[in-house]
């Protein structure tokens, strides 16, 4: 059976914001499998661009999952601190990819890498009631992610 | 400062054939919805399969903005199971119906879906009938 072309819009990225997260030690909490829980805590950070700027909130964290072939399943939750002082919160999961052992063990030892040389993309949701940040709760994102200077930086992109 | 955003590709397009939409009810000016799927295609550069009857999707209206939580499996054309989880908008003022799915199985050939972030462009197709454009985020 041949379906006809579906009439869709092309879709498209519009960079929105950039969060520069300040993260703590990672604490292993363990696993079952071949599955490992890693939990990295968020203490600080700034947010900025064209449309959303503000601080990154202690609290929270990154928990994330190590299925042991590369891949590190990625959920972060906490807070952004806006410069209006309104609270979000964003829910950002993702995927960390690793080209080899080896780079994977300098990334958790938070050595700087090209990102060239890894996948590490994110699906982020936020959740707010002030009015002039609604649009980031009903608005679909993709995160491009990086490790610099001891921080993870995460570009946000809005999808029209 | 510019950014350059991470390449779209497409990777198959979704047609999910749906049944009657049931009210679940509402509280505190929320409408939650319940769309059932009942079959459907998958086809595209990188999958090829249908749709497994069961799941649905669970949505949530509230001024205007409907919030899309759809749960339901893929059979591929080789007979690996994959379970989707389709979240997303529908906003009635501009039309804008975006997802974000995330993908479940263990099928070593189909692993790829399930290390990759993608996004989903989706229209409706008939009275009866969605399609969802699958993008992997490169």
């Amino acid at each position: 059976m041949t379906l006809p072309e579906p009439d869709l819009p092309e879709p498209r990225l519009t960079f929105a914001f950039e969060a520069r997260v300040d993260v703590a030690p990672m604490v292993p909490i363990g696993g079952s499998g071949a599955d490992a829980l890693l939990f990295f805590p968020i203490t600080g950070g700034t947010v900025s661009g064209p449309k959303l700027n503000g601080v990154v909130l202690a609290g929270g964290g990154d928990w994330a999952t190590d299925r042991g072939n590369l891949v590190t399943e990625l959920e972060a939750r906490y807070l952004v601190q806006a410069d209006d002082g309104t609270v979000i919160d964003i829910v950002n999961r993702g995927f960390h990819v690793a080209a080899s052992p080896e780079q994977m063990e300098r990334m958790i030892a938070g050595e700087d890498l090209p990102e060239s040389e890894y996948y590490y993309r994110t699906s982020p949701m936020f959740r707010t009631d002030a009015p002039q940040h609604r649009w980031l709760t009903h608005t679909v994102f993709v995160g491009m992610a990086r490790s610099e200077r001891g921080q993870v930086c995460i570009r946000f992109f809005e999808l029209a | 400062m510019t950014a350059t955003p991470p390449v779209l590709r497409h990777a198959f397009d979704v047609h999910v054939d749906v049944g009657p939409t049931e009210r679940v009810g509402h509280g505190d000016g929320e409408l939650l919805e319940f769309t059932p799927v009942v079959g459907g295609t998958v086809a595209g550069p990188m999958f090829d399969g249908v749709v497994l009857a069961g799941g649905g999707d669970w949505s949530t209206t509230r001024r205007g903005v409907t919030t899309l939580e759809a749960r339901y499996l893929l059979r591929a054309s080789d007979g690996a199971v994959i379970d989707i989880v389709n979240r997303g908008f529908w906003r009635e003022r501009d039309r804008y119906f975006r997802t974000a799915p995330v993908f479940r199985t263990d099928a070593p050939q189909h692993r790829w879906l399930t290390e990759h972030v993608f996004v989903g462009d989706a229209a409706d197709e008939s009275e009866t009938r969605i399609v969802i454009r699958m993008f992997v985020v490169e």
